[in-house]
């Protein structure tokens, strides 16, 4: 098991380098020339040769990859151009309404979907299993900024009970929350669905059936426990997914968060806010996959046993 | 009925007759269900107006009529027509908006698809077929692109790119050409070692050839399939970063751009949002139906 967790542990580690080459090749290359980029259009050629000097822009690109890579494992992308102070801290500063979001929606997607997950599947193929199906399809469509829109044209327009956008009361949470949850409500309703009826043509279903077992024990104690295995790992995903639309999310409803200040860095072209922000997420996305990939191992021995084989 | 059958010319052969042969009740609901030209005519709609709803409601992306601003939907505009879905924060119709809309998220979207599959197909096979080394570079580039949630590496790459057309083609196909070659190079890895292969290759058939007239069509279906499910995915995203300001620039509309042109007119304008994210619900749902059913076909011909 030990050897398991330091072969994923440094896999890991790489895929993060790795990402910080993707932030470096389309942040650094891509857009042409930094600084006159910071400048404006307004810039002499002297100071454009200043700026590329203090920037170390002169130097071969391998250096400025590597200096670049050496500051970047200390969290040192640079100061913002727009907001001031250390990039990464202004990042930091933002991550607790992101987190905080994220978790309130992560909470609502579980409850939710085990509920209407269970509801279809005590009972497949009627009326109230195709309704919930079929509503789980329908929300997968639902682009999330409309959702987020309508909510606000509905909940705050018409009928005055919450704030359109905003942060500091959990009137403000409520609203950001429900929209995230909105797509993965579907996806994962369905999953809790499909895998409980997977699990209830197994033999040990049977099994407990033929020894008599009342059919609402049999559901809740053996269908569902193994029906949901494949449910908390797709969480842990699901909430990285989560981070990656925050983006959108926040913007719709002015939410003071790391994907907001992304948004904004990038309209503005500030680079080190926009590098940490992505490090950001993608290292907290890259930890979360580890941690299913490990747990997987300790709630289902089978994955185990099948690894080490 | 002509009276000659090429089956039986004889026609002296009994024609199976009575309840034997007629399909179940059960066989007919099974095949209603597996029916797919029912799903493509939502799909269908949505690609005529994209292709000729233009030509039947004109809309001018930089044209403004600020008398008719603001329009709620059904009324009477002051040329005389009516403005059926309202009209927008400088009085062009919404109606005309949506469908010219339409038009460019479909194109942004099958331009996406087409590329990112082409990236996706070469690489993948290449990576099946060759395997080592190769194998490991691309399989390792493509587990490095998903260790970006959802969205952020296409909005990066679009961000800095700049908001056009062309830009956010790149940047979607740039960060969607994975699930294509995965899937082709499990499909290259399950018939490279077939004798039909192996008899093409000590025919001494290229690697290109082996590649292309060999591994490819073995694969193609799976992959038409793959594409058709994942176009509901592209349109979301693309309607996305359009949204954020990352999109299409300000002198062309798509359902993004008009979305987020209407978010600041939410609670005195509620249908310039509105309208375009209903249509881009209605698109995705059915584009989404539509890849189950290909799906659900393609692996009921498979299991048989």
């Amino acid at each position: 098991m030990i050897r398991i967790i330091v072969r994923r542990v440094a896999a890991s580690v790489l895929v993060a380098l790795g990402v910080l080459t993707i932030i470096f090749i389309v942040v650094r290359i891509v857009p042409g020339d930094p600084a006159s980029l910071i400048l404006g259009a307004g810039a002499t050629h002297q100071q454009i040769e200043q700026l590329r000097t203090s920037l170390g822009l002169n130097q071969p690109l391998i250096v400025q990859y590597g200096e670049f890579m050496i500051n970047a494992l200390q969290f040192k992308f640079g100061t913002s151009y727009r907001l001031g102070g250390d990039a990464m801290g202004q990042v930091l500063q933002a991550l607790p309404a992101t987190l905080l979001l994220a978790a309130t929606a992560m909470a609502l997607v579980l409850l939710a979907s085990t509920v209407a997950g269970v509801a279809a599947a005590r009972r497949p193929g009627t009326l109230r299993d195709r309704a919930i199906s079929g509503g789980a399809m329908l929300l997968q469509s639902l682009p999330q900024f409309w959702v987020g829109i309508v909510l606000i044209i509905v909940v705050s327009g018409t009928l005055h009970l919450l704030p359109s956008g905003g942060y500091g009361s959990p009137l403000n949470l409520i609203l950001p929350a429900i929209t995230m949850a909105v797509s993965f409500l579907g996806m994962l309703t369905k999953m809790v669905r499909n895998s409980s009826l997977e699990q209830a043509g197994e033999g040990f279903v049977q099994t407990a059936r033929a020894k008599g077992m009342s059919e609402q024990r049999l559901f809740y104690v053996h269908i569902l426990r193994n029906g949901l295995i494949p449910v908390v790992t797709l969480a842990g995903l699901v909430l990285g997914v989560f981070l990656g639309s925050a983006v959108v999310i926040e913007t719709v409803f002015a939410w003071p968060g790391v994907g907001r200040l992304l948004i904004q860095s990038i309209l503005n072209r500030d680079y080190p806010v926009v590098e940490a922000a992505v490090f950001v997420f993608a290292l907290i996305y890259i930890g979360l996959n580890l941690l299913v990939d490990l747990l997987y191992g300790l709630i289902d021995p089978r994955v185990r046993v099948a690894v080490t084989a | 009925m002509s009276e000659y059958s090429e089956i039986d010319p004889t026609g002296l052969v009994e024609a199976p007759r009575g309840r034997a042969t007629r399909p179940t009740k059960a066989t007919l609901r099974e095949r209603r269900k597996r029916r797919i030209w029912p799903t493509l005519i939502p799909v269908g709609v949505f690609v005529f107006f994209a292709i000729f709803g233009p030509l039947i409601v004109p809309f001018n992306a930089v044209s403004t009529n600020i008398v008719d601003r603001l329009r709620a939907p059904g009324s009477v505009l002051s040329n005389g027509s009516t403005a059926w879905l309202g009209t927008d924060q400088v009085g062009r119709d919404m109606l005309g908006e949506v469908i010219a809309g339409a038009r460019l998220t479909l194109i942004m979207a099958i331009a996406t698809i087409i590329i990112a599959g082409i990236i996706g197909i070469v690489l993948g096979l290449v990576a099946g077929y060759f395997g080592g080394w190769i194998d490991n570079v691309i399989m390792r580039l493509a587990d490095l692109q998903l260790a970006f949630p959802g969205l952020l590496l296409a909005i990066l790459i679009a961000g800095v790119l700049g908001p056009s057309v062309r830009n956010v083609v790149i940047s979607l196909a740039v960060t969607r050409w994975v699930t294509f070659a995965r899937l082709a190079r499990s499909s290259a890895l399950s018939v490279r070692k077939l004798d039909y292969v192996s008899a093409a290759r000590l025919l001494g058939a290229s690697h290109v050839r082996l590649l292309s007239r060999y591994l490819l069509p073995a694969s193609i279906s799976p992959l038409f399939v793959l594409g058709t499910v994942e176009v509901g995915s592209v349109v979301l995203s693309a309607a996305s970063l359009s949204f954020l300001g990352l999109g299409v620039p300000p002198d062309q509309v798509d359902w993004g751009s008009t979305i987020a042109a209407g978010s600041d007119y939410l609670l005195s304008a509620w249908w310039i949002s509105t309208m375009p994210g209903i249509a881009l619900a209605g698109l995705v749902l059915s584009v989404s139906v539509l890849g189950d059913k290909l799906q659900a076909r393609f692996a009921a011909a498979r299991s048989r």
